[in-house]
Parts: structure tokens; sequence; C-alpha cells
């Protein structure tokens, strides 16, 4: 996985690189847009990480040229907490995500995570949580290691399709109810329940949680045992 | 009662300077008054020592026989005296005292000397001065006397009161009331400025409108208003400093903790794949993950140390950051939106799941929905606060719960986060919300600002921030409470 950090500022740039290249991701460092825009053009990267401050062109200008030049690769903007506005109007330029700095390490590796599953989504067959593995194209779910199959339900796979579009989101009951509706008009929460419960039942065994929250839905976690693996960088390129 | 206290100075040194002069003119006016009554009594004594004798020659000839009175032939000034008088009357009397002629009751033990001698006597209500003489006459030595109603110093008591004492009550009764009258709205200016200066909010440092007060006042406004000036001067240079401060601090810190987030990373990486083994076997993999390591060894627990040290000074500067600008937040300069209670709720849930998750803490929701009129950046960072506080010293296996819905009869619209820690007693309530404030004993990192910020917010929404206790007694509840015309009606479009 190849990410292209653009920040001016030395310091915080050596940290978020020691932090990226140590999670086992290829980290090109520029410091200023302009050069960002010049490398982009030959290089490709599996994602951004843009400072909003930048010397010159802006980060802000730098996303929206980005995108402007076909790059649909997933943004994250880091920007200073009082940059209010700033973050709101990153989001509708193009980026994806955004981070306040300074920021904590593991929370900003999760939104990396995050993102580049949405990504490898929308290009690849595979969603993968964890030990957990996916394939929506041959309708194949799998454990890993060891590839040992999930045998899923039609309506189990809807909803856990769902939460794996997700995640790490917790999922509203409400708006899995929505989704579900779609192709089964006469769902009830109840049903809804049926399945998590049943999905549970599958999902333990090879070390993923559904968790209740409370008064909201559910959120799909990692048990205790395989948290190590949670933390497991993607393979680096 | 305000009016009573601002104005008894002046109103009190207004009545007395008023009320003694009065009162000494009604004296002086009442002393004249008794001396004219004295001379005017001088002169009826004169004149009824002038008309005994004649009273006395009147008296022609003794009665025709013993028991007869004398004969009486009145003298034309008696007539007069007699006719004129109101209240005049005569008596003539022999010297046993017993009554030969004139009225009845004008009897007396007859003087003992031939000196004429005076007296006062009440008949009928009417006081008489009356005069005694003992005189040689046709009929032998008798005693006359003579009586006079109309004794100008026997009426002096109620003519006074009258004339004198009454005009003079009503008078200053009157100045009483109108000094209060006039002072109330002569000093009508100075209250509404009393009024205006008290009732201020203390954010509230603008200027007050010199012109509206009376040209005495104006240079005590002005001087106020310098004042105001320096202070909100003042006030603002702080709030300015504190945010360029923290602000200034933020970029070190970004670059601080970036490099120790990364450092703690690989430590705890090391840790997990070494387990207990060695020192030296951990320090060697420690340089085989990373060479930029191995040069200062350090372990997990100190980085790790080292990072919440970190995390906690950038918390500290975002914190007094975020309190400057509510602090230099006017709350009128910017414009209220909508913002949706049960969707900020979730949101800040969503935030903070992974904290609960780690210590075991079962976050939930307990939401009704809600839209109100608000700031939304300020209110979710009052909710985070008061999330990152209850998660902070709820233990492992606690509740926490976001709620949001109405409270009370008023159906007033409100924001609440419940634990079940350990509470907070009931005599650390008050000084929770103040800043810096951390209740004695606690061993959790904090810096006492979360809640002064979260107080801040509910100050510029005009909510209030409740701090009671969980339910069945457990824990600690906060709660904002906002005024019934901040909601949104859900059916508004």
């Amino acid at each position: 996985m190849r990410i292209l950090l653009v920040e001016d500022d030395v310091m915080v740039a050596c940290g978020v690189k020691l932090g990226l290249v140590d999670a086992g991701y290829t980290v090109d460092w520029l410091g200023s847009a302009e050069k960002a825009l010049e490398v982009s053009r030959s290089e490709t990267f599996d994602l951004a990480v843009i400072d909003l401050g930048l010397p010159g062109m802006d980060g802000l200008a730098l996303t929206q040229r980005l995108r402007h030049e076909g790059h649909s690769m997933p943004v994250l903007i880091l920007t200073a907490r009082d940059a209010l506005d700033d973050r709101v109007r990153g989001l509708d330029l193009g980026a994806d995500d955004y981070m306040i700095k300074p920021y904590e390490l593991p929370e900003l590796l999760a939104r990396l995570r995050a993102l580049l599953r949405r990504s490898q989504a929308a290009t690849s067959s595979v969603l993968s949580f964890g030990p957990l593995e996916m394939d929506t194209a041959t309708r194949r779910a799998c454990a890993r290691p060891g590839g040992q199959l999930i045998d899923l339900g039609q309506r189990e796979w809807t909803v856990l399709e769902y939460f794996l579009m997700n995640t790490p989101k917790p999922v509203n009951k409400d708006k899995l109810l929505q989704a579900l509706t779609g192709w089964d008009k006469e769902i009830t929460p109840n049903a809804v329940e049926v399945y998590i419960s049943r999905l549970r039942g599958k999902l333990e065994p090879v070390g993923v949680a559904l968790r209740s929250i409370r008064g909201f839905g559910y959120r799909l976690e990692l048990l205790p045992t395989r948290s190590a693996e949670a933390a497991d960088p993607p393979v680096p390129d | 009662m305000q009016l009573a206290a601002i104005s008894s100075g002046l109103r009190r040194r207004l009545l007395l300077l008023l009320l003694v002069p009065l009162t000494l003119l009604a004296g002086i006016n009442t002393w004249f008054d008794y001396r004219s009554a004295d001379n005017a009594a001088l002169r009826q004594d004169r004149q009824l020592l002038q008309l005994a004798p004649l009273l006395a020659d009147s008296v022609v000839a003794p009665g025709k026989t013993a028991a007869d009175p004398p004969v009486l032939l009145r003298a034309p000034a008696i007539e007069d005296f007699l006719k004129d008088g109101e209240h005049a009357a005569f008596g003539v009397a022999g010297l046993d005292g017993q009554l030969l002629l004139g009225a009845d009751w004008l009897t007396g033990l007859p003087p003992t000397t031939n000196e004429p001698e005076f007296a006062s006597e009440e008949h009928k209500g009417v006081v008489y001065r009356i005069v005694s003489q003992r005189f040689k006459t046709a009929a032998g030595e008798l005693v006359v006397r003579l009586a006079d109603g109309s004794d100008p110093r026997q009426q002096w008591f109620s003519q006074v009161l009258q004339k004198v004492l009454l005009p003079n009550l009503i008078m200053m009764a009157l100045g009483v009331l109108m000094i209060n009258w006039a002072v109330g709205r002569a000093l009508a200016p100075l209250l509404l400025l009393k009024n205006a200066v008290e009732h201020r909010s203390p954010r509230d440092l603008s200027p007050l409108d010199a012109d509206a007060s009376p040209e005495e006042v104006r240079p005590l406004v002005q001087s106020l208003n310098r004042l105001l000036a320096l202070v909100h001067a003042q006030a603002q240079s702080q709030a300015r400093f504190v945010a360029d401060a923290a602000h200034q601090l933020r970029t070190p810190l970004a670059a601080l903790q970036s490099q120790i987030e990364a450092l703690a990373q690989s430590t705890q990486r090391v840790d997990e794949v070494c387990g207990v083994c060695p020192d030296f076997i951990r320090n060697e993999a420690t340089s085989l993950l990373n060479k930029a390591q191995c040069a200062i060894k350090f372990d997990n627990f100190q980085v790790q140390r080292l990072r919440d040290a970190a995390r906690r000074t950038t918390q500290l500067a975002n914190q007094l950051l975020a309190l400057s600008r509510v602090d230099a937040r006017n709350p009128a300069a910017q414009t209220p939106e909508h913002v949706d209670l049960k969707a900020l709720c979730e949101s800040v849930l969503e935030d903070q799941l992974d904290v609960a998750a780690a210590k075991n803490i079962d976050l939930g929701l307990d939401t009704h929905p809600v839209r109100v009129w608000g700031h939304l950046w300020l209110l979710r960072e009052l909710l985070s606060n008061l999330l990152d506080n209850a998660l902070k010293y709820t233990p492992s296996g606690g509740t926490v719960t976001l709620r949001c819905g109405h409270s009370g009869v008023e159906r007033a619209p409100m924001l609440e986060v419940e634990d079940d820690g350990p509470g907070i007693a009931p005599e650390h309530r008050p000084c929770v919300l103040d800043r810096f404030f951390r209740v004695p004993g606690t061993a959790t990192d904090g810096n006492g600002l979360g809640l002064a910020i979260a107080d801040e917010i509910a100050r510029v929404h005009s909510g209030q921030l409740q701090v009671g206790e969980g339910a069945a007694g457990r824990g600690a509840r906060f709660t904002l409470v906002l005024l019934c015309e901040n909601e949104i009606d859900p059916h508004a479009t």
C-alpha cells in the first residue's frame, strides 16, 4: 500500500511517516502541494494524507485539483482544530475523511484502514475485516488463516455485507432496517435481531463479534483473543 | 426599596434641612402669638379693674329689709360691658360670701384685703377671667365680682393649635411628601443608571449611554465607561493570548505526539512479539524493527507513559483553545443553526465507542427526537467533554448513557450524560464546574477544564448545566436543560 503524505511541518511529517511505515505502509512524503500534484501525475498512490495548511497551494485546493485530474484514491485531510469550516469544505471538495491535529496514531491507522477497505471494495469484490473475508463476486465468506468457509443464509449475507461496508463505524439499527427493507418488505426489528443472533453464532468461533450498542445498534468488533491481528497492517507491497 | 436605598442619603438630608427651619419658624410664630395674647390679657385685666369700682358705685341703696338684696342701678359702662361681652357676668356678694345680686355661679370666698384679686374659672365650657374686690358701697361693705369670658389668654392654647401649629404641621407633612416625590423624580436618571449597571451581565463590557444620564452624573458615567473599556481591552487581550498560546502550542505538540505515537506503536509490537523475553532480545528485536529506536532503549511502559503525557498536553491545549473561543464568542455574533440532538448523541457516541470498548463500559443511547436552535460545534464540544469525563471516571464494567429529549413539566429540551461511576459528592457539586477544579482524591488524569467549558457553552445557549446523581443514587449525571423557546417545532418545515 502506497501512501502520499503532503505535510510541510518536518517534525509532524517524520512522526506520521514513522508511524505509517511501522504499520507496514510505503510512504512518499512531499512538503508542498505543487510537488505533490506533479508527482501524482506520474505515480499512483492508494491513498493520500494531506495537511490543510500548506505553503502556496493549500490542502483544499490540492484535493480539488487531484479530483479534477481524475484521481479517485481516498483522501484524508489533516486539519488544525479551529479550521472548522475548512473541514466541512474539505469533505465537500472531495476529501473522504478528516482528522484533527494533533491526532492519535491508532485512530489515524484505523481511519486509513477503513478508507482503504472502502476504496478496495469499489474496485475489488473482496471485503475483509480481521480474519473475515467476504467475496461478493463468488458470494463466499471465509475465515483466515486457513480459508475455513462460513455458511451464510441470503439475509445473513446481506446483513454482514452491510456491516463490513460500514466498519469500523457502528451500524444504526434503523438504518440497517432501511437497508434490508429494499429486498424484503416485511422485515421487522425482531427479524433483524434473529439474523444478528444467528450471525453471532457463526462469527464468534472465528473471532469476530457483533457488539450491541444500547439504544443505537451494533458494531463489528474483533474478539479480544484475536485483537493482535486487528492491528495487523495490510501486507506491504 | 431600591429607590429608598439609593436616595435615602440625599432624601434624609433634604428632609432634615427643610424640617429644621420649618420647626423653628413654627416655634417663633407660636411665641409671637403668645406675646400678643399676653398683651391682650393685660388689657382685659385693666378694663376689669376699671369697671369694678363702677359696679360698686352702682349699688345705690341697701334693700328694704335685711333679707332683700341691695338696690342696684347699673352704670352705663357696666351696662355696655354686660351687653357687649357675649360671656360677661357680674356678682355682688356680702362679706360672708353670700351672693346678693348677679350670676349665681360667681361665688367664692371674699378677698381678705381691699386689693383686687384675679382668678380664672371655667363655667359651662368657657374660661372666665374674674376680678373680685371689696368696696364700701351705699349698702355697706360688699364684694363685687366681674367675669369676662373673652379672655384671650385662656383661648390661647386652642388658638395656637388651630391657627399656628396645625398649619405648620400640615405644611411639614406636605413638605415631606413633596420632597420625597421631588427627590424621586430628580434621582430617577440616577436610578436608571444604577439598574443598568446592576442588571448587566458580567460578560457585557460595552459602554453605558452617557447622553441618557443627567449632566451632573455624566462625568461619573464617562469614567465608568473608561474603566469598562479598559477591562474589556484587558479581557480581550487575555483571551487572545490564551487562544494564541494554545494555537501555537499545538504545532510543536502535533510533532511531539506524532513521534511518540509512532514510537509507542513499535515498542508495543515488540512487546507483543517477544512477550516476556529477556531485555537484550527485546532490544535486539527493537533494532531490527526500527533502527531509529535502538539508540534509546525504552520499554513499552515508559513509552506508553510518554504518549499519555503527550496526549494530555494536547488535550489541555485544545481545551484552552476551546475555552478561549467560547469566552470570546459573542452569542449574538453568530446566528444559531438547527441542531438535531439525537444525531449529535449518535455521532459523539461513535467517536468515543473505542474508548468505551477498551474499558469494557456499556456505552448506550436513550434518545428521543429533539431539534434545537444552537451552535453545533459548541454543543458537540459540550457533549464530548461530558462523555469524556464519564468514561474517564466510570470503572470497567460500568454503564454510561447519553440521553436527549424533554425534561420536567415544561418539556424543556435537554441533553444528558449519566454514568454509574463514583459520582460527585454533594459538597463538591457547586465547584465541579469551576475552571481547573478537580475533585480531591481523584487519580484519573484530567486538567479540570472539560466541565468548565461545558458550563460556559451551556451559558452561551442560555441553558443550564445541572450536576446531580445518576439513577438509583449512584454515579453522576450532567444535564443541559435548554429553554423551551430554543426548541424547533417538530412539525415546522
